[in-house]
This record gives structure tokens, C-alpha cells and sequence, in this order.
């Protein structure tokens, strides 16, 4: 990063572009491995690039949702089931580092040394209950097989519960 | 290390991320998909180890320390002492260029370099943070900014005569005098009075030239004396050479400035005084410039080259109403680009004074290209108002010297002449 008259010195370190790039590049590989519906796939990816050039507008999670719709049109399948899980939290992820890192900056890699760890430990957590959700639901009733009204009442539960904490802790 | 934990918040990505995960768990419940619930599952366990986190331990606390300079370059490490998943740092380089880089919390320390383009004061560093945690889910507060603060001193143009004052005063010095005394070369041969010392007569002129008995007849040296040195500095104005970056307050592309020839200027001037035994003293010509009294030596001599060093250009609201003590006899070098009438009325009070004035143009050889037409009639314009204050100069008897020039062959001429 040196210019003419001032430079700096830092350990390894990536341009805010390559965050904001990757962003694009999960919303597009999401939506196209998982969305079967070309028009929502194009949505995601302008929703992503929109998330990536403001990222306040969270466009990225507009890209969810089309991957969502997509996946909402086709059957379930525990492969694509995982790879949803991991591109939904790499979107959030991304989406949160877009918010606060500015445009010409940089980011030392040890920076994202924790980031990375996280999503590590998430997935780690995340992708076993997805096969189990996905293993228990397979041979029940599609009508409202007991495994997703399980885990959705957990989820919405932990929201609650997360939500009930975070007023305690701003008090 | 400061906490912070008082002043930091949480983005709105936490936000998001508890409603989101929220909405896919209903949207998964609603169409009976488990896939899509445990799309929610992520952002719900990520929230969870956020809000379990806290917003606390993201005070980051930035820290500045000059390294040696080296290459025409002024090098400054930056560390920050955090407990924070990463920090961000915002460094203002030189004044001129602002970076932003993300570095985790006990990282190793940034290197900034800066050129050094212009002599004088300057903050090539300025340095704030703000620390991070979790994705940036939890936003710390900014800290106070730091600076480092650096001197760069002139370059040293070595001058080797420097005009001499109308009168020289003491009895102590390099310069020979016109008073008679010791030290140095012949002077006279006159009558034997009351304090001269007797090894002093010279026996042969005595009998060559005595008329009475008893009349003898001394040999006279004239006296050895120092020389006292005033230097002014006008710090009203700092003009580089280009002459389209004028008011800019864009000193990175405006070339040699005139303040960068006045301190260049000034030390060279010192460094030849004292090289000579002789005194110098320093004043800068605005309300509450540094004054630096007359004195001599190698100790001096520093104390005044960092006095130069450290003078910038002065306030815009500052004007001259000051007109610092001058040693009798002295003689004066005034430093200005005389685009103002004050520095030379300063120099002509000086000269009425009866002291020798030597007004030192500093202005840099100017770069004409990329003006207007209006700016080049503006620009020819103040250059006749300044040929008018030089030949008002001239007029009152006071010298001048345009430093741009070959200064050292235009001073060398000039000192020999004796006013």
C-alpha cells in the first residue's frame, strides 16, 4: 500500500474489495447451487451486490430470502440443506464485516483469525443438527413432520431467550 | 488499556441476525422444511455467542513512537493494546493522507513512512482507534487521537562569508576591527601615551623618527572583534514554488516553499556565525514568536537550529506589530517573501536604526504552468508590488539577496563591502 509520498507497514494484509467480493461470490454460488429459479437467481446476486456496494441495506439477506424461495420450490435434500446452512452464515458473517469495514481500508488477515474460528465452531455445531433435522424428518409425514416443529421451536425459543437477555444487559 | 465496555454498542447485524433467524425457523414451520428452518440455525447460534459476549473488553488504545529517520523519510510505529477481536485504525499520514486498516488486537505494530518534503514542523502520524468484536456485531468507542509530532531540520547550505556588521563591538573575536587594540595587523605608528605598554615601542621608528628627547613612538594593531548577527524570520506566508497550489494548503505538491528557504536560510547563516565566533540570535516576526537572545557557541548554535527547525508558518489572524530588540551594531538578515509591507518596514525601521539590514528574498523560483489568465495578470500584479518594496529597500541602503540564487556567492560578494 504505498503510494508516492506516504506508506505503511503492516503484517499480510487484504483490500476491503476482497470482503466485499466475496460476499458477491457466496450470494452467487448460493443462489445458483441452490435456487432452481433463474430470475430469483439474478435477484440474489443484484441483491448481494447491492449489499456489498451499501452495506447497511443488508442486501445480502434479500439474497437469502431468493435462495429461500428456491429452495422452498424444490425438494429437500440434505446436501443442499448443509450447503445452505454454510452460505447463510458466510452471507451473515460477510454482511456484519462489510457493515463496518469502510471502503478503502484494509484488513490485516490476523484480524479475521477469530472471525474465522467462529464460523469454524458454528458449522461444527450447525451442520450435525442439520443432518439430524434433515435424517428425522425423512421418513415423516410430510404435513408437519415433528423434527421441523421441533427445531423451529427451539429457534424461535433461543431468539426469545436472546432477545430477553439483551434487554437485561443494555439495562 | 482502556475498557470502552461503557461507550460500545451493537450493530445492527445483531439485529438482523436474531429476526432472521427468527423468520426462516416461521417460514421453515409454515411450509413443514426442516432445510429451511435450519437455515436459521446459524444466525440463531452466532447471536447467541454474540449476546453471550457482551459488549465489553473492546477499549483499544493506540500508541505512537518515532523510529530513526532515515532515507529522506520519517518513520513512526503505531501499536494498539486491545483485548478486542480486531481494531480499527484510522492514521492520518503527514497531514495529508488518511488510511483505515483493521489489525487484530495484540498484532504487531504498524510502520508509517512518510517523505519528508518540507523542512520545518509537521505531524507525519496521527493515529485514532476503535475496536471490534464479534464479525463486528459489537462496535467499541473511538479513542482520542495521537500524534506524533516531529522537527525536521533544514539542509545545511555551507555559506562561507557572512556580511559583517556597519560597526564591530568587543574586544574578543575572529574579525579585525577599526579601533586600535591587539590581535590584529598593523594599524599605526603613534606617539607613546599614558597606557600603552612598553614592549609596544618600536625602538627603530623611535630613532628614526622621534624629534625631541624623550619621545618614543608605539606601534598600534588594530583590535580583533566579533560580530553580532540577527536573523528575522517572516512567518507570515509559506508560498511553494507552484504557483497554482497557492491557498491550497496542498504543501505535498507545492514544490520548495518559501518557509523551507527561510529556515534554510536562517541555518545557514547561524551555523557560518558561530563558525566564526561570532553571536547570533533568532527572532521570528510575529505577536508571541520565539525570540532566541544573542549568544555564541556550539550549545547556542544547536538551541537555535532547533528553534528553526520548529517554526512553522504563523496564524493567519497574526500580523507584525512587533519589532524585536536588536544588539547595537548588528547586523540583520530579514527572511520574507515581502509579499507583505510589514516585514520590510521592519527592515527599513532597522536600517534607520543605523544597523546593517540584508533583506533575504526567499520566495522559491516560481512554477508559472496550469495558471489562468486572471491568475497570471493576479500573479505579475503582487511580483511589481514586490519590485516596489525591494527598490524601496534598496533606496534606504538596505542589501538583498534572493536566496533562490546561489546564496552563498551572492552573500560572499556582498561581505566584503563594508558599509
Amino acid at each position: 500500500m504505498r503510494t508516492a509520498n506516504d506508506s505503511l507497514e503492516t503484517a499480510p494484509a487484504v483490500s476491503w474489495l476482497v470482503l466485499r467480493m466475496a460476499l458477491v461470490a457466496v450470494a452467487a454460488a448460493g443462489a445458483f447451487l441452490l435456487c432452481p429459479l433463474v430470475g430469483w437467481q439474478w435477484t440474489a446476486v443484484i441483491l448481494a451486490l447491492l449489499g456489498a456496494v451499501l452495506p447497511p441495506t443488508f442486501g445480502a439477506w434479500g439474497a437469502i430470502a431468493c435462495i429461500v424461495i428456491g429452495m422452498l420450490t424444490s425438494e429437500p435434500d440434505l446436501g443442499r440443506a448443509m450447503l445452505a446452512v454454510l452460505v447463510v452464515h458466510l452471507l451473515h458473517v460477510l454482511t456484519s464485516l462489510a457493515l463496518v469495514v469502510p471502503r478503502g481500508s484494509r484488513i490485516v488477515l490476523g484480524a479475521l483469525r477469530r472471525s474465522a474460528v467462529r464460523v469454524l465452531v458454528v458449522q461444527a455445531i450447525a451442520q450435525p443438527v442439520t443432518v439430524a433435522v434433515m435424517l428425522g424428518t425423512a421418513g415423516a409425514t410430510p404435513a408437519l413432520p415433528w423434527a421441523v416443529a421441533a427445531s423451529a421451536g427451539a429457534v424461535v425459543a433461543a431468539a426469545v431467550l436472546l432477545i430477553v437477555g439483551a434487554n437485561r444487559g443494555t439495562r | 488499556m482502556t475498557d470502552g465496555s461503557a461507550s460500545a454498542r451493537w450493530s445492527p447485524s445483531l439485529a438482523v441476525a436474531v429476526g432472521g433467524a427468527v423468520l426462516l425457523a416461521v417460514i421453515g414451520l409454515l411450509f413443514s422444511r426442516p432445510d429451511i428452518v435450519a437455515m436459521g440455525l446459524p444466525p440463531a447460534l452466532w447471536s447467541a455467542f454474540a449476546l453471550a459476549r457482551g459488549t465489553t473488553g473492546v477499549g483499544a488504545r493506540p500508541t505512537v513512537e518515532s523510529l530513526p529517520t532515515g532515507d529522506g523519510e520519517l518513520r513512526t510505529s503505531i501499536t494498539v493494546a486491545s483485548d478486542a477481536d480486531a481494531v480499527e485504525v484510522v492514521i492520518v499520514q503527514s497531514e495529508r493522507r488518511t488510511r483505515r486498516v483493521f489489525v487484530p488486537g495484540r498484532g504487531s505494530p504498524i510502520v508509517a513512512r512518510s517523505r519528508v518534503l518540507h523542512s520545518g514542523p509537521g505531524v507525519p502520524v496521527q493515529a485514532a482507534t476503535r475496536g471490534l468484536a464479534f464479525d463486528g456485531a459489537v462496535l467499541g468507542a473511538a479513542s482520542e487521537t495521537v500524534a506524533d509530532r516531529r522537527q525536521v531540520s533544514p539542509s545545511l547550505i555551507p555559506i562561507d562569508d557572512v556580511p559583517l556588521p556597519r560597526r564591530l563591538t568587543g574586544l574578543h573575536g575572529a574579525h579585525e576591527g577599526r579601533r586600535p587594540g591587539q590581535g590584529g595587523d598593523f594599524r599605526d605608528i603613534h606617539a607613546f601615551a599614558p597606557g600603552d605598554e612598553l614592549r609596544r615601542v618600536d625602538w627603530r621608528a623611535t630613532a628614526r623618527m622621534a624629534r625631541r628627547p624623550g619621545d618614543l613612538l608605539v606601534r598600534r594593531t588594530h583590535t580583533l572583534s566579533d560580530a553580532s548577527v540577527v536573523i528575522a524570520m517572516d512567518t507570515s506566508e509559506d508560498l511553494g514554488e507552484v504557483v497554482s497550489m497557492w491557498g491550497s494548503g496542498d504543501f505535498e505538491r507545492s514544490g520548495v516553499t518559501s518557509l523551507d528557504n527561510a529556515r534554510q536560510a536562517a541555518r545557514a547563516i547561524a551555523v557560518a556565525t558561530v563558525a566564526d565566533g561570532d553571536r547570533v540570535a533568532l527572532h521570528v516576526l510575529v505577536n508571541g514568536g520565539r525570540s532566541l537572545r544573542s549568544g555564541s557557541g556550539s550549545r547556542h548554535l544547536a538551541r537555535v537550529e532547533a528553534a528553526i527547525a520548529a517554526t512553522g508558518q504563523a496564524r493567519e489572524d497574526a500580523s507584525f506589530r512587533r519589532t524585536p530588540h536588536v544588539p547595537h551594531g548588528s547586523v540583520v538578515f530579514v527572511l520574507s517573501a515581502f509579499f507583505e509591507g510589514a516585514a520590510a518596514q521592519t527592515a527599513l525601521l532597522w536600517r534607520a536604526s543605523g544597523h546593517r539590514v540584508i533583506a533575504v528574498d526567499v520566495l522559491p523560483r516560481l512554477d508559472r504552468t496550469r495558471l489562468n489568465r486572471q491568475q497570471t495578470i493576479g500573479l505579475r500584479t503582487v511580483l511589481a508590488e514586490r519590485e516596489n518594496v525591494f527598490s524601496d529597500l534598496e533606496g534606504a541602503g538596505v542589501e538583498l539577496v534572493t536566496w533562490a540564487d546561489d546564496p552563498a556567492a551572492v552573500l560572499a560578494s556582498i561581505a566584503g563591502v563594508r558599509r
